[in-house]
């Protein structure tokens, strides 16, 4: 292969790598104000959309850079980890992240954010996450089957719909401008109730 | 200068930029795949074959697998028995008179490599073949899993040559990496030997499927 | 000095107005132009070290033979050294085409176009007198300067003119762009363009960090600010510059209009941008955390994520207490008893420096408060035990999926996995049934 990146790295450089990444998600994160629940949950009542923005942003700009660059060679896409498709074990997971959202007001990546700008109930919520993942390995036994079972492999979209991923990115970015604009225009709306009421 | 500055707000810029980004990467992926693969012209497909380029070596399947590379897709194209009994690990079972079928084709995917192998090496280089002229990258793993056996499978020193180093290493990862768990073949299938039992085999008996834990946040 | 007389020529100072102009700090340089400068510093300097290291020909070979073992032994093969002088090279060609796009309303097109690095004729005659000066055949007074001296521009001019050459032959070469022929000159120019540069850059780092008289130049270069008498006789011009800015300022002020501080003013748009302390634009974060997503997979070959990091510490922690629970236990003893300890992986350090980061980023904002994030209506202690119940949640499901919104929404999103997108409509879903009847929670 004569691809640069993926890179294998000795251990030091390694440790130092995954904090210097860490703190750029961090950094960015809260930067855009997902260190606050009340910003964060603002978009399931449809008046801030910036969750949707930046991560669908972030994920279209990810995925052309990807792209791209696996184009060009320069990256081993072959190398890259694509996580399994267990299909209902991600749904009923889903459903639950998404719960456990909107009642404790933050997921495990952004409630770190919130705990280390000082909010208690950030650090209580990540309190919540470890007790969470604690009651799943004890019980994880009684539904190894359902949890373990039925795979799909590395399943991705452009497998699904036969086209490359170069025009699923492309559809990704229309659709996520097309979402962004959608959601500026709620936003206003919102916005523009809210000043009636007051 | 300053008016058509403003009239263009940076986000339709931004947005213009990746959309047109987007475009770019999307018709040259379309060109990249058409071209991806062997030729499907008589003539050149035939000199592939002559040089083997239409063939995978165990070995490097067996370096995929352990790189756990994601840009192929192994079929198994034995009876399924066959299957259950051992099968190449990440391979999916599609039996071969099944696989033009719609139920077959929808499995495949056009943007990876994808390696067939049966017991031998004719049914596997027919069906790559056929693969190919349906515009896929369709490879045969040389010799089938008969090969697979001999190469990856079985110590070295039984054959009585003489290691050399640098092979030896990757051998021994090979071997670590996929003697883990009961492996020995049925009786009745007669053709691959009987695998020996390997000193310090990670994994106990346990039936249970043990949970792969994929990097990421598995 | 009084604010009514800005002298047009250099005069000479009383000791009490050198003292005092002594004393006062103008801006020269501004953050962004300071981070480049010494990103631009340091990777020359791994440039050249690892460059020297590779050039291996018989007739050519730049460096003693210890230091090239000395080099490559640092990185493993000649192979790993390649690929780091590519990567990095890559890098900082990213990041001037970056300042090059982004920054050339603000920062290029002042010093191009407005001619901060154009020559008049002071300078041409800067230059000669400057030469005999050194020679010892003159002793005339220097022409006065503008916010870079002649030779400064000489310099910045002459880099400019090589940078792009640079760039362009190490990418031919690291790509093989063009064939034998092409990659072949593209090595000649490349060497012959660093060359120049490390002539010019003797000089550079001569006059910054040795010689005496331009100490404030290279303080300026950390703090960005030099003091006034310094301006005043080597950038006299400049200084004037500012000295008449500062007069339209005063009477501004005077006459009750309105205008920024200084301060905020001469900041750039970099320096704005990290101090703000409102929230940024969501598409700004949304570009960086992509660029950060991205750097991660060319790095680790896999994306970001965090419930599998918590995971590892919480394994951590129980075979601390009790390992025979955990080496018998069919879940938890997937995590150790491999080749490598439980700890040692990209989610565990990772978490660390998203911790670290997000303190990093709400203290220059002014954000780190301890304080509890609620809507009007509900108390601390239901906030508090919600918060509880919801990460409970979160972390079961998180598991169940084999991730969260970090780790499989976004990183399995920009690979396009479809377990992915399956995961995210759930959790956008249940967030908003869920939103209906947490009301009185957030609103």
């Amino acid at each position: 292969m004569n691809a640069l990146f993926p890179l294998t790295l000795s251990t030091g450089l390694f440790v130092v790598l995954s904090i210097a990444l860490g703190f750029l998600f961090g950094f960015f994160l809260e930067r855009a104000g997902f260190g606050s629940a009340l910003k964060l949950t603002g978009q399931f009542y449809l008046n801030d959309w910036s969750v949707l923005k930046v991560m669908f942003g972030a994920i279209v700009v990810a995925c052309l850079g990807l792209v791209l660059l696996s184009m060009m060679g320069i990256v081993d896409f072959g190398m890259i980890y694509v996580p399994e498709a267990y299909y209902l074990p991600m749904l009923i997971g889903g459903l639950m992240v998404g719960l456990g959202f909107i009642v404790g007001g933050y997921c495990p990546g952004t409630g770190v954010v919130a705990a280390s700008t000082g909010k208690w109930d950030g650090l209580v919520f990540l309190a919540g996450i470890v007790a969470g993942i604690f009651v799943f390995g004890v019980t994880e036994p009684s539904f190894h089957d359902f949890f373990t079972g039925n795979s799909r492999g590395p399943v991705t979209l452009s497998q699904l719909t036969g086209l490359p991923s170069g025009v699923l990115a492309f559809l990704l970015a229309a659709m996520a401008i097309g979402a962004f604009w959608l959601g500026e225009k709620v936003e206003r709306s919102m916005q523009a109730k809210k000043a009636v009421q007051e | 200068m300053k008016n058509w500055e403003v009239r263009l707000s940076g986000k339709t810029l931004a947005a213009a930029v990746v959309l047109g980004f987007g475009a770019v990467m999307a018709l040259a992926s379309m060109a990249a795949q058409s071209n991806a693969g062997l030729p499907s012209n008589p003539q050149s497909l035939a000199a592939a074959i002559v040089e083997e380029r239409d063939h995978v070596q165990p070995r490097e399947l067996a370096q995929w697998i352990l790189e756990k590379r994601t840009d192929y897709q192994l079929i198994d194209l034995r009876a399924a028995w066959e299957f259950d009994d051992y099968h190449i690990p990440t391979a999916v079972h599609i039996p071969l008179d099944q696989l033009f079928a719609d139920a077959g084709l929808k499995q495949l995917e056009r943007g990876k490599k994808i390696v067939v192998y049966g017991l031998g090496a004719g049914h596997p280089a027919q069906a790559s073949l056929l693969l190919t002229l349906k515009g896929y990258q369709a490879y045969s793993l040389k010799e089938g899993i008969t090969a697979w056996w001999d190469d990856v499978m079985t110590p070295q020193s039984l054959r009585g040559e003489a290691p050399d180093p640098a092979g030896y290493q990757q051998l021994r990862q090979l071997r670590q990496r996929f003697s883990g768990g009961p492996v020995t073949p049925a009786a009745s299938s007669g053709v691959a030997p009987a695998l020996p039992s390997m000193p310090g085999a990670p994994g106990g008996g346990t039936p249970k499927k043990k949970l792969k834990l994929g990097r990421g946040c598995s | 000095m009084t604010s009514a007389t800005i002298p047009d020529r250099q005069l000479p100072l009383s000791p009490d107005q050198a003292e005092a102009m002594s004393q006062r700090l103008i801006k020269k340089h501004d953050v962004a132009i300071i981070l480049l400068h010494w990103f631009n510093a340091v990777t020359w300097i791994l440039e050249l070290l690892t460059g020297a290291a590779l050039i291996r020909s018989e007739h050519f070979q730049f460096a003693p033979q210890w230091f090239q073992s000395l080099i490559v032994g640092i990185f493993g093969s000649r192979a790993n050294l390649l690929r780091f002088h590519i990567a990095l090279g890559l890098t900082w060609i990213f990041v001037f085409s970056m300042y090059g796009i982004f920054g050339f309303r603000t920062y290029l097109r002042r010093q191009v176009l407005e001619k901060e690095i154009g020559l008049d004729r002071d300078d041409f005659a800067w230059l000669r007198i400057r030469t005999l000066r050194i020679l010892g055949k003159s002793s005339e007074h220097l022409p006065p300067q503008g916010i870079y001296n002649a030779g400064q521009k000489m310099f910045a001019l002459m880099v400019y003119a090589m940078i792009p050459v640079v760039m362009l032959t190490g990418l031919i070469m690291a790509f093989h762009w063009g064939g034998t022929v092409l990659v072949g000159w593209a090595v000649v120019f490349h060497f012959a363009a660093v060359a120049v540069v490390v002539s010019g850059l003797m000089i550079h780092v001569y006059m910054g960090a040795v010689f005496p008289e331009e100490k404030p130049a290279f303080f300026s270069m950390f703090t960005g600010m030099v003091n006034e008498l310094y301006a005043y006789h080597h950038h006299f011009k400049w200084w004037r510059e500012v000295k008449m800015q500062e007069q339209i300022w005063r009477q501004e002020v005077a006459t009750g209009e309105q205008s920024l501080p200084i301060s905020e003013e001469q900041a750039g748009p970099v320096a704005r941008a990290l101090r703000m302390k409102d929230y940024w634009p969501p598409y700004w974060a949304a570009f960086g955390l992509g660029l950060t997503l991205l750097a991660t997979f060319l790095v680790m070959g896999q994306g970001l994520g965090a419930s599998g990091g918590f995971t590892r510490y919480l394994v951590w922690g129980l075979n601390a207490v009790a390992p025979g629970y955990v080496g018998a236990h069919p879940y938890w003893s997937n995590y150790v008893g491999g080749d490598a300890p439980v700890l040692m992986d990209f989610l565990v350090f990772e978490l660390l420096g998203v911790a670290l980061g997000g303190f990093v980023s709400g203290w220059l904002a002014g954000r780190v408060r301890p304080s509890v994030d609620k809507g009007p209506r509900a108390t601390v202690r239901t906030r508090l035990t919600l918060a509880f119940v919801g990460g409970g949640i979160a972390g079961f499901g998180a598991r169940l999926a084999r991730g969260c919104t970090s780790g499989l929404a976004l990183s399995g999103g920009a690979v396009l996995s479809a377990g992915a997108f399956v995961f995210m409509f759930a959790v956008f879903g249940a967030g908003f049934a869920g939103a209906v009847f947490m009301r009185r929670i957030w609103r």
